[in-house]
């Protein structure tokens, strides 16, 4: 253990508050387990809600950082990166890990998740999500091994890894592409009850975008939370590279987006003032319009606080993206038939306990693994 | 598929009669109502009630009039809750019926999102949940019965025995010679653009084409689509 680990005390304040959400959702958890999808306000005509939503479509965006990153390191030899690509990769497999427990949790007969596995529709879009989800998961364990192995003393299977990590950084790199379209694909069997504003036949692509640029700023983020929780110092050329790479997607989301509205459901509909468009505008600016006009300025994008700052927008943005798409943007459709969503309780308490999962198991993993200090080591 | 419906709503008397039969036959249970303003009953379909009668009121002659539609799954041709399912528990049969293989399932629901009907129902309550819908009797069909529901009407409104070729003409016939008596179109020849059925085909009364399930945009945009249709879109 270095000494920056060491310093990193087990129970902080912060880390009592996440154990007491932990515990408390656990019950929910067991909640649901036992009692079923009762325990849920998702109806007949609202089958998909919060989990799917934020934990799902949000968690697995989260995770795009992993493989933008490993693509960087492990196929671009952009060496630079290579100290934030183990926090970016355990960043991944966390948000897979739980976007996982979260399709667990959610379906009907939990005991049956494996049932994709063997029973082959290869026709069905949530297939393809189902085989990608089981596929990069192991990709990522694999990519995040080396952590854990050297920390077991098993230093020839570590070779052994670190040798085939191009070919597992390549094939990670291709599902995880699929993946993150495939989730936007989900979608485009729902043209009549999706609001026209989200809804394009360009959804898989718009959601691969999205989720660029939402790594980028994911990797970035956890960095620098890293650096001033876990006394790690970092970097600065790194953040500002990844900023420069943000401006970028993100000027492209802005455009495809811009191009989508005007081609789609046109600029008006976006200022009529209803639930559907105030969501599209704070989406729009929360997570694209103002993180660009602040990355442009030089004060910001020069400064950590300032990047960190973009960081949390383009983050929260492109949930609420997520968010409409899965809950808002199906509102209207459920609500003229009757129906009104809105999670419940225990839903939300399964969603607090699953973030709150995952930062207390990053930071065990930075304790006791060499996440942060990799380049020292 | 030898057989299909061909339902005429203007004969339908709101007897309920197929609802009924619908439960006795699939042996599910009644559903706790109460009398809604419309007065259908239930106001909608659910894991225990795979098929209801829509009652409306609309105006004929300056007199009020009392009109009817079926609710219930159209078994399309190309069906969404198909290709939606991940481990293929809905599935088409070569007889036509679209059919649900519980063992399968692993309750994703995604059925439910896929049909722009909003046919698929889930078993909330239960521990272990079915997606539960209309089979079309599939069982009675194999065993070369009727239908329950069909079996059961009494006006002549769900005609089954026929091809869906001769359905088909006669629904043409029965729009040619009684104008204004249908809304003119004929309902699962062609909907949503694709998913046409291969086993249902519904006439309805001239007010009901805009209180139907499914395809909110295009109705909206119905003549348009008419045209497009027309002109062999």
């Amino acid at each position: 253990m270095t000494p920056a680990q060491d310093k990193i005390k087990l129970f902080t304040p912060v880390t009592l508050g996440l154990l007491i959400v932990i515990i408390a959702g656990a019950l929910a958890v067991y909640k649901k387990l036992t009692l079923g999808e009762i325990t849920t306000n998702l109806q007949d005509d609202f089958p998909w809600g919060l989990w799917i939503g934020f934990n799902v479509l949000g968690g697995v965006a989260m995770a795009a950082g992993g493989f933008v990153i490993a693509s960087a390191v492990y196929l671009l030899n952009m060496k630079k990166y290579k100290p934030i690509a183990r926090p970016a990769i355990l960043t991944a497999f966390i948000g897979y890990l739980l976007a996982a427990f979260t399709i667990f949790l959610d379906i009907g007969h939990p005991m049956r998740i494996w049932h994709p596995m063997v029973m082959w529709q290869i026709r069905s879009v949530m297939f393809i999500v189902a085989i990608h989800v089981i596929l990069y998961t192991t990709v990522l364990g694999l990519e995040s091994s080396p952590m854990l192995l050297e920390k077991l003393k098993l230093g020839g299977l570590k070779k052994i890894i670190e040798k085939l990590m191009v070919p597992i950084a390549l094939f990670g790199t291709l599902l995880s592409v699929l993946h993150q379209s495939s989730l936007g694909a989900v979608y485009l069997i729902v043209p009549d009850k999706l609001h026209s504003l989200w809804y394009s036949q360009t959804l898989p692509f718009s959601f691969l975008v999205s989720a660029v640029m939402m790594g980028l700023c994911m990797v970035s983020f956890v960095s620098i939370l890293s650096s001033k929780f876990f006394n790690h110092s970092a970097n600065m050329g790194i953040f500002s590279g990844l900023a420069r790479g943000s401006i970028i997607t993100i000027a492209f989301y802005l455009i495809l987006k811009i191009y989508l509205l005007l081609t789609g459901p046109g600029a008006a509909a976006a200022f009529t003032g209803s639930m559907e468009s105030m969501m599209y505008l704070l989406e729009m600016s929360v997570g694209v319009v103002i993180p660009l006009i602040l990355l442009l300025l030089p004060g910001i994008r020069n400064s950590i606080g300032g990047i960190f700052l973009v960081d949390i927008l383009v983050i929260g943005g492109v949930v609420i993206n997520r968010m409409n798409i899965a809950v808002f943007g199906l509102l209207k459709h459920a609500g003229e038939r009757g129906v009104r969503y809105f999670p419940t309780g225990n839903e939300i308490m399964v969603t607090l306990f699953l973030i709150a999962f995952g930062a207390v198991l990053f930071k065990l993993a930075v304790k006791y693994l060499n996440v942060l200090s990799y380049e020292e080591a | 598929m030898e057989s299909s419906f061909l339902i005429d709503m203007t004969k339908c008397n709101g007897c309920r009669g197929c609802q009924v039969a619908c439960k006795q036959w699939n042996q599910n249970q009644a559903d706790k109502t109460k009398i809604s303003p419309k007065f259908t009953n239930p106001v909608k379909l659910n894991a225990k009630t795979y098929t209801n009668i829509d009652f409306f009121e609309s105006e004929k002659d300056g007199h009020l009039s009392r009109n009817f539609a079926r609710n219930g799954c159209f078994h399309c041709k190309k069906p969404s809750c198909v290709s939606a399912c991940p481990v293929a528990a809905l599935f088409k049969t070569k007889e036509g019926p679209v059919i649900y293989r519980a063992e399968r399932c692993i309750g994703c629901r995604y059925c439910m999102l896929a049909c722009p009907f909003n046919i698929p129902k889930f078993e909330w309550e239960s521990i272990s949940p079915r997606i539960q819908k209309c089979t079309f009797c599939h069982e009675r069909i194999l065993d070369n019965k009727i239908p329950a529901c069909a079996k059961t009407c009494p006006s002549g409104t769900i005609h089954f025995g026929d091809s869906i070729e001769n359905n088909l003409k006669e629904a043409r016939r029965r729009l040619s010679e009684n104008p204004g008596r249908y809304f003119n179109h004929i309902y699962g020849e062609r909907r949503c653009g694709s998913s046409r059925s291969d086993l249902e085909i519904h006439l309805r009364h001239p007010g009901h084409h805009r209180r139907s399930t499914g395809c909110r945009h295009r109705q909206l945009d119905y003549h348009a689509q008419e045209q497009k249709y027309a002109r062999g879109g």
